[in-house]
C-alpha cells in the first residue's frame, strides 16, 4: 500500500516537473520567435546605447551584397539557389560580425525572410533593412512630387509590415546618400517653387527641407506599424543634417556614409552639434587595390579599417575617451563586387577591374595614381571571391588580411587600442 | 698497412673538409674589412632558397667576427622577411599565428641596435635605420615620417667618413622603388658626390651614368650626369662643356617623338647653360627649350622662349613653327589676344607652308568667334584657295574650312563643339575643375597612330562622379569621336600641325578645356 502511495506521489511530481519544463521551454522558444525589442537609450552629454532585448549591442557589421562573378547590378542574390549567406554567415560569425546591412529587399518576400532568419537562427547575425527611397528610379527621384512620394511611402510601409516580426531585424534605414541631390548635380530634381529661388544655397535648403520632411513622415508612419525597431536616416556625410534637425523629430538615429580615410575627424562631435542622435556608420571602409603601384595591397585596406574601428570603439558608450554617441558600423563591404566599375559592360562583370573612377585624398597611400583616381570600386570587400573550379558552384570566399585583422581586433578591442597607444608612445621616444 | 690506409683516409678527409670550407660562401674566419658586404652576399644566397634558419645558423657560426649588433639586426631582418613572405603569399593564418611573437623580436632587436649607434656610422646601422623606417611606415601608413628624416641624416653623416659607397646606391634604389622620388634623388646625389670625393675619374663617372641610364635607373643617371657636368665645368673647355651638356639634355628632353625622360632635369640644364655659357645657346637649344617647356605645360615660359627664338633667328627654317606654337598657345590656352598677332605674322609672310594654312584657319576661327566674320571670311577664302590648288589636298582642313564658310555665309552659329571650347576660354565662365589632353607621341608621320588621352579633375564629389561630355573639335584626323569618349586613337593623312581641342562639360557646368598640338611629318621629311 505504502509503495503504491509512493509511486503515485512520484508520478505526480514527475508530471508536475514535466509540465514546468514544458512551459519553460515553450516560453523560451516563444521568446526566440518574437521580434527583438530594440531600443536606444540616451544618457548625459548625449551619450547613447543600443539595447537589444535590454542587452548592450555594439554593431560589428558589414554591407552585404554577394553578387557572383559574371553577374551585375540587378542580380537577385536572395534567390541564388546556392544560398551564399549560409557560407558567408559562418565566415562572418568566425570573424565576430554580428549584423549585416541589406540596402533594399527584393520582391520575393519569402526569399528575403529566409535569408534574414537563416543568418539569425544559424549564426546569430542580425539584419538592418533599408530602402533607397526612389533614388535609382527612372527618370529620377523627385521629393517635391506627391505621386512619387506616395509610391515610395507605400513601398517602405509594405516592407515594414512584411518584415517587422522577423526576430533578426535590428532597425530600418531610410535612404542612402539621397542628400547629394540637394545641390542639383547628382540625380537632379526640383520643383517650380524651388526653381524660382535665385540663390543656389536657398534652392539647396528647400530641397533638403522637402526631402527630410518626407523622411520624417515615413518614420512616423513606420512607428505606428512597428514600435519595436528604431528608424535610421541614411545620409552622405553630415551634409544637410542641420535641416534634418528642424524637421525630423521622429528619426531615432543617423546612419552616415563616410569615406574619410584613417580618421573620422570631427564626425562624432559634428553629429552632436547638428543633429543630436546616435550615429552609426552604415557605409565606410577602404579598398584593397593600390591604384598608384597598380597592384593589390591588402595591407593598405587593413590599415585603414583597423584605424577606423579604433575610432568607432573610442566613441562608443563604454569608452571614456570619445563622444559616446556611436553605436557601431557597417563596413563596405563583405565581398568584392566585380561589376561595379563598368556597370553597363556585361563582359566586364567577369573581370576584376582595377580601374578607378573616383578620387579621395584621404586614402593617401595611392593618391598619386594617374589623375588621382585611387578608389577602386571592385576591391572594397574584406573577403575576396574567386571562380570555383566546378562550374555552377558558389564563388570561393578568400578572406583578405582585413578580415583577420578585424577578427583579432574584435576579440579584445580595448587591448588592441592599448597596444596601438603604446606603439605611438614608443615612436615618440 | 691499415695505419697507412687510415692516415691516408684522414688526409683525404681533411683535404675535402678544407676544400668545402674554402668554397663555402661568406666564411668569416678572417673577419674581412668589408664584412658587411660579405654577409649581405651570404644573405642573398640563403634568402634565394628561403633558407632563413640556414642563414641564422651561418650568423651564429660567425658570431665572434660579427658581434651582437649583426646577430640582432639580421635576426630581426629574418623575422621581418618571413612575415613578409606570408603576407605576400596571403597566408594569413600563418601570418597572424606568428605576427605577435615575431614583431616583438623585430622591435626589441632593432631598438637595441639603433640605441647603440655610434660614429663612425657603418652600413649595418644604415640598414637598421632603413628597416626601422619600413616598420614605422607600416604602423603609420605614412611614407614620409620622422624615421625617414633620421635615415637621411645618418646617411649624410656616413658620407663624411666612409669610403664604401655601395650601400648608398642600395638604399637610394629601395627608396625609389618605394616611390620616394625626392629622397632617393637626395641619396643618389650623395652617392654621386661620394664617387667624386673618392676620386673616381670623369670617364668612370660618365660610364657609370651611361650604365645607369641604359638600365633605366634615370634618377641615378640624373645625379651622376649632374655630378659629371659639375666636375668638367671647371676642367673642360667651354666648347666641351657645351657639347656634353647638349648631349645630356637631348637624353632627357621631351622632343615630341617620345615623352621626355626627365623634362625637369633638361630644363635645369638649359637654365645652367643660360647662366654659365649664354653665348653657347644656339637656335637648336633655344627651340628645344621652348618645346620642352610647352610639353611641361609651362606655357608662359614656352612662349617666352619661342619669342626669343623668333627674335634671334628670324631666318631659321623653324621660325614659322615657333610663331605657330606661340600663337596657338597664347590665343587658345592662355586666352591672350596677342596670339592672334603671332598667327598674323605667319599669314603676312605668305609663302607656302602647312603652318600658314593652319594659321589661316585658327586665326579665322578666333575672329569668327569674336563676330568679326568679314575678316574671318577673308582668311577662310584664302585658305580654301590654297588648299584646292595644292598638289596634295588636305581634305580634312578643307572640309573644316568649308564648314566655317558655310556658317558665315548662311548666318549659322558656330558648330556646337567648337563653340563649347571657345566659350570655355574667352567668356567669363566659371569652370568646375580642370582638364588636360596628352597626345602620344606629339610628333609622328602620316598614317601612323597617335593616341590621344584626356584627364580631368572635378574636385570632391564623393563616389558620385558627374556624367561628363568630352566635346572634341579641331583636327581629329581619321577618328570619329563620340562625346562619351575620353581617349581615342587617330591617324593623319597629310603633314602639318594638327590642333585638337577639348572641352569637358557636365549637365550644368563646364569642367575645363585644353588643346594638344601635334606635328605630323611626311615619312621622307627629316626629323628636326
Amino acid at each position: 500500500m505504502q509503495i503504491k502511495l509512493v509511486l503515485k506521489e512520484a508520478k505526480r511530481v514527475g508530471f508536475l516537473t514535466f509540465c514546468l519544463l514544458f512551459s519553460f521551454s515553450v516560453l523560451v522558444f516563444a521568446k526566440e520567435a518574437r521580434p527583438s525589442k530594440v531600443e536606444i537609450r540616451k544618457y548625459n552629454d548625449s551619450r547613447y546605447r543600443l539595447l537589444v532585448n535590454r542587452r548592450d549591442y555594439a554593431i560589428k557589421g558589414v554591407c552585404y551584397n554577394p553578387v557572383p562573378i559574371g553577374e551585375g547590378y540587378d542580380y537577385d542574390f536572395f534567390n541564388d539557389p546556392r544560398k551564399p549567406w549560409l557560407v558567408d554567415g559562418a565566415l562572418m560569425k568566425q570573424a565576430g560580425i554580428n549584423t549585416i546591412r541589406l540596402y533594399q529587399p527584393s520582391d520575393d518576400t519569402e526569399a528575403v525572410k529566409e535569408l534574414i532568419s537563416d543568418l539569425y537562427n544559424k549564426f546569430g547575425i542580425r539584419t538592418i533593412l533599408g530602402n533607397w527611397l526612389g533614388f535609382w528610379n527612372y527618370p529620377g527621384p523627385c521629393y517635391g512630387d506627391e505621386e512619387f512620394c506616395q509610391c515610395v511611402k507605400e513601398e517602405v510601409l509594405e516592407m515594414v509590415r512584411t518584415y517587422k516580426d522577423e526576430p533578426g531585424i535590428l532597425f530600418w534605414v531610410l535612404g542612402n546618400e539621397n542628400n547629394y541631390t540637394f545641390d542639383g548635380r547628382i540625380r537632379p530634381w526640383s520643383t517650380e517653387e524651388i526653381d524660382e529661388l535665385e540663390s543656389p544655397m536657398e534652392q539647396k535648403h528647400e530641397r533638403a527641407k522637402l526631402y527630410y520632411s518626407f523622411v520624417n513622415q515615413l518614420a512616423k508612419e513606420i512607428k505606428e506599424i512597428d514600435p519595436n525597431h528604431p528608424v535610421c536616416l541614411g545620409n552622405g556625410e553630415l551634409i544637410g543634417l542641420e535641416v534634418a534637425n528642424e524637421v525630423c523629430p521622429d528619426i531615432d538615429m543617423v546612419g552616415v556614409i563616410v569615406y574619410r580615410g584613417k580618421t573620422f575627424g570631427n564626425m562624432f562631435k559634428g553629429v552632436k552639434n547638428y543633429f543630436d542622435r546616435p550615429i552609426v556608420f552604415i557605409e565606410f571602409g577602404a579598398d584593397s587595390y593600390d591604384a598608384y603601384l597598380d597592384k593589390e595591397d591588402q595591407g593598405m585596406q587593413s590599415f585603414f579599417l583597423e584605424a577606423q574601428w579604433v575610432e568607432i570603439y573610442k566613441n562608443m558608450f563604454r569608452s571614456k575617451e570619445g563622444e559616446g554617441n556611436c553605436l557601431g558600423g557597417f563596413i563596405f563591404e563583405w565581398t568584392d563586387e566585380w561589376w561595379k566599375h563598368n556597370e553597363y559592360n556585361v563582359q566586364a562583370w567577369s573581370e576584376h577591374d582595377t580601374t578607378s573612377n573616383w578620387s579621395n585624398g584621404a586614402y593617401y597611400f595611392d593618391i598619386k595614381a594617374k589623375n588621382n583616381k585611387n578608389m577602386n570600386e571592385e576591391w572594397f570587400g574584406i573577403v575576396g571571391i574567386k571562380q570555383s573550379e566546378t562550374e555552377g558552384d558558389l564563388d570561393q570566399r578568400i578572406p583578405k588580411k582585413s578580415y583577420y585583422v578585424l577578427r583579432e581586433f574584435w576579440k579584445n578591442p580595448a587591448k588592441r587600442i592599448r597596444e596601438i597607444k603604446n606603439e605611438k608612445k614608443n615612436m615618440r621616444r | 698497412m691499415k695505419r697507412k690506409i687510415c692516415a691516408g683516409n684522414f688526409l683525404v678527409l681533411f683535404i675535402l673538409v678544407s676544400c668545402i670550407n674554402v668554397s663555402f660562401a661568406g666564411d668569416l674566419k678572417n673577419c674581412p674589412e668589408d664584412v658587411f658586404y660579405v654577409v649581405e652576399e651570404a644573405k642573398d644566397k640563403y634568402f634565394a632558397k628561403k633558407d632563413y634558419s640556414g642563414f641564422l645558423a651561418y650568423l651564429n657560426k660567425n658570431k665572434t667576427c660579427l658581434g651582437d649588433n649583426y646577430i640582432k639586426y639580421y635576426t630581426a631582418f629574418v623575422k621581418f622577411s618571413e612575415l613578409k613572405q606570408y603576407e605576400d603569399s596571403q597566408d594569413w593564418q600563418k601570418y597572424f599565428d606568428l605576427k605577435e611573437t615575431y614583431q616583438e623580436i623585430i622591435e626589441n632587436n632593432l631598438s637595441e641596435v639603433i640605441a647603440g649607434i655610434s660614429e663612425p656610422i657603418t652600413p649595418l646601422y644604415l640598414k637598421a635605420l632603413y628597416l626601422d623606417w619600413i616598420l614605422e611606415k607600416q604602423k603609420t601608413g605614412f611614407n614620409e615620417n620622422e624615421k625617414l628624416d633620421v635615415l637621411i641624416d645618418y646617411i649624410k653623416l656616413y658620407t663624411n667618413d666612409s669610403r664604401q659607397f655601395g650601400i648608398l646606391k642600395t638604399i637610394a634604389d629601395k627608396l625609389l622603388d618605394d616611390g620616394l622620388i625626392r629622397q632617393s634623388s637626395i641619396v643618389y646625389d650623395m652617392y654621386a658626390k661620394m664617387l667624386i670625393s673618392n676620386n673616381v675619374n670623369c670617364d668612370m663617372l660618365l660610364n657609370t651614368a651611361e650604365q645607369a641610364f641604359k638600365n633605366k635607373r634615370y634618377k641615378l643617371a640624373r645625379s651622376l650626369y649632374a655630378a659629371y657636368l659639375d666636375k668638367i665645368y671647371s676642367t673642360a673647355t667651354k666648347e666641351e662643356y657645351l657639347k656634353h651638356t647638349t648631349r645630356i639634355i637631348s637624353l632627357f628632353v621631351d622632343n615630341g617623338w617620345q615623352t621626355g625622360i626627365d623634362k625637369d632635369f633638361a630644363e635645369e640644364l638649359f637654365a645652367q647653360l643660360e647662366n654659365n655659357f649664354p653665348e653657347g645657346i644656339d637656335a637648336n637649344l633655344l627651340f628645344m627649350r621652348g618645346y620642352n617647356l610647352e610639353r611641361m605645360s609651362y606655357y608662359q615660359q614656352a612662349v617666352a622662349q619661342f619669342r626669343k627664338f623668333i627674335l634671334n633667328y628670324p631666318e631659321d627654317k623653324r621660325v614659322n613653327e615657333a610663331f605657330f606654337h606661340a600663337g596657338i598657345i597664347e590665343l587658345y590656352l592662355l586666352n591672350k589676344k596677342d596670339g592672334l598677332d603671332l598667327l598674323k605674322q605667319i599669314i603676312a609672310k605668305n609663302g607656302s607652308s602647312s603652318y600658314l594654312n593652319s594659321a589661316l584657319y585658327y586665326a579665322g576661327l578666333y575672329l569668327q568667334k569674336e563676330n568679326l566674320t568679314e575678316q574671318a571670311k577673308l582668311y577662310y577664302q584664302k585658305l580654301k584657295g590654297i588648299l584646292e590648288s595644292a598638289e596634295v589636298i588636305d581634305g580634312s582642313l578643307l572640309s573644316l574650312t568649308n564648314d566655317r564658310l558655310n556658317e558665315i555665309n548662311n548666318g549659322k552659329a558656330l558648330e556646337n563643339n567648337l563653340r563649347s571650347f571657345l566659350e570655355a576660354g574667352f567668356d567669363s565662365v566659371k569652370l568646375l575643375g580642370n582638364v588636360s589632353v596628352a597626345p602620344s607621341p606629339a610628333k609622328g608621320y602620316t598614317g601612323e597612330t597617335i593616341d590621344i588621352a584626356s584627364s580631368y579633375f572635378v574636385g570632391n564629389v564623393g563616389c558620385f562622379q558627374p556624367v561628363l561630355d568630352f566635346v572634341w573639335s579641331g583636327d581629329l584626323g581619321s577618328a570619329s569621336v563620340l562625346n562619351s569618349t575620353q581617349q581615342f586613337s587617330t591617324t593623319f593623312s597629310t603633314p602639318g600641325p594638327k590642333i585638337i581641342l577639348l572641352s569637358v562639360k557636365s549637365a550644368t557646368e563646364l569642367v575645363g578645356k585644353h588643346i594638344a598640338i601635334i606635328e605630323i611629318l611626311k615619312k621622307e621629311q627629316e626629323n628636326n
